[in-house]
């Protein structure tokens, strides 16, 4: 009777460990799969300062997910525009105004390389990006849908009018 | 004749009384045997029984923390940050944008 007991016991504890490991790395798994592949990119490189940003509010009821890189030093934040791939001309724009002291904003929009598109989806849609020569950050907005790409630009336009007043 | 049928006979019941002793110690070790076997598979049980309750838990507690998430509201804001970075850096940064 013991020995049929231990045995059911053996299967048991077999049977729940596996279970509470497949839980726990499922979680794990769909924890990560959230976060964005620039971020997973950027995540452990020393000189860049990675961070996600999940459902940052834009409006009362629009949500975007954004990814901030800092770089530690001038050399890393060109290194990292270079990585993303700006067109040539804007690397060169960039470059003077921050020769010149101008460390406005810049705006870029990336196209997406990962993102998997449905059928209502345009094909053209494209992640929005801001570079801030002064802080040496970068931050990439996931678009998805209109509505944030609308907020976005609104805002870009808001920005770039503020700047103007300034000067 | 007489001396020796006695000195048979006495040699006799002392074998006799040799296997009983033996039989006795065989059926002590016997009843020792099966008691330390008793004994070994209640310790072997409890230590199942143990591990079980620990793995029972573990269990729940991972299925819990399943269900929570599934059912858990939109949290706004959340940020993860990679090696050296701070959060609140970061979700500066990614509000600038929407800064007056």
């Amino acid at each position: 009777m013991r020995r049929w007991l231990n045995t059911v016991l053996v299967v048991a504890v077999v049977a729940e460990a596996a279970v509470a490991l497949w839980l726990w790395q499922a979680q794990r798994r769909a924890e990560r799969s959230e976060l964005h592949p620039l971020f997973l990119r950027y995540e452990h490189c020393p000189d860049v300062a990675a961070g996600f940003v999940k459902n940052l509010r834009i409006a009362d009821t629009v949500t975007i997910d954004a990814v901030t890189l800092q770089a530690k030093d001038t050399a890393t934040w060109f290194q990292l525009l270079e990585n993303m791939e700006l067109p040539h001309a804007t690397m060169k724009e960039i470059r003077e105004k921050y020769i010149e002291g101008k460390n406005n904003l810049h705006f870029y929009r990336m196209p997406k390389k990962t993102a998997t598109y449905t059928q209502t989806e345009t094909i053209d849609r494209k992640d929005f990006v801001v570079l801030d020569p002064k802080e040496l950050s970068i931050c990439v907005y996931d678009v998805e849908n209109d509505i944030q790409e609308d907020i976005l630009l609104e805002k870009q336009f808001e920005k770039i009018s503020s700047t103007n007043k300034k000067i | 004749m007489e001396k020796k049928r006695t000195k048979d006979i006495e040699q006799m019941l002392e074998q006799a009384a040799v296997r009983g002793g033996m039989r006795r110690l065989a059926g002590d070790l016997e009843a020792d045997g099966r008691r330390w076997l008793a004994a070994r598979r209640r310790r072997k049980t409890l230590t199942l029984t143990a591990a079980h309750t620990v793995t029972l838990a573990f269990m729940l507690v991972a299925v819990q923390a399943t269900v929570q998430r599934a059912e858990a509201p939109v949290e706004y804001n959340k940020v993860t940050v990679g090696a050296g970075a701070d959060p609140a850096q970061a979700l500066a940064c990614a509000k600038e944008i929407f800064s007056a």
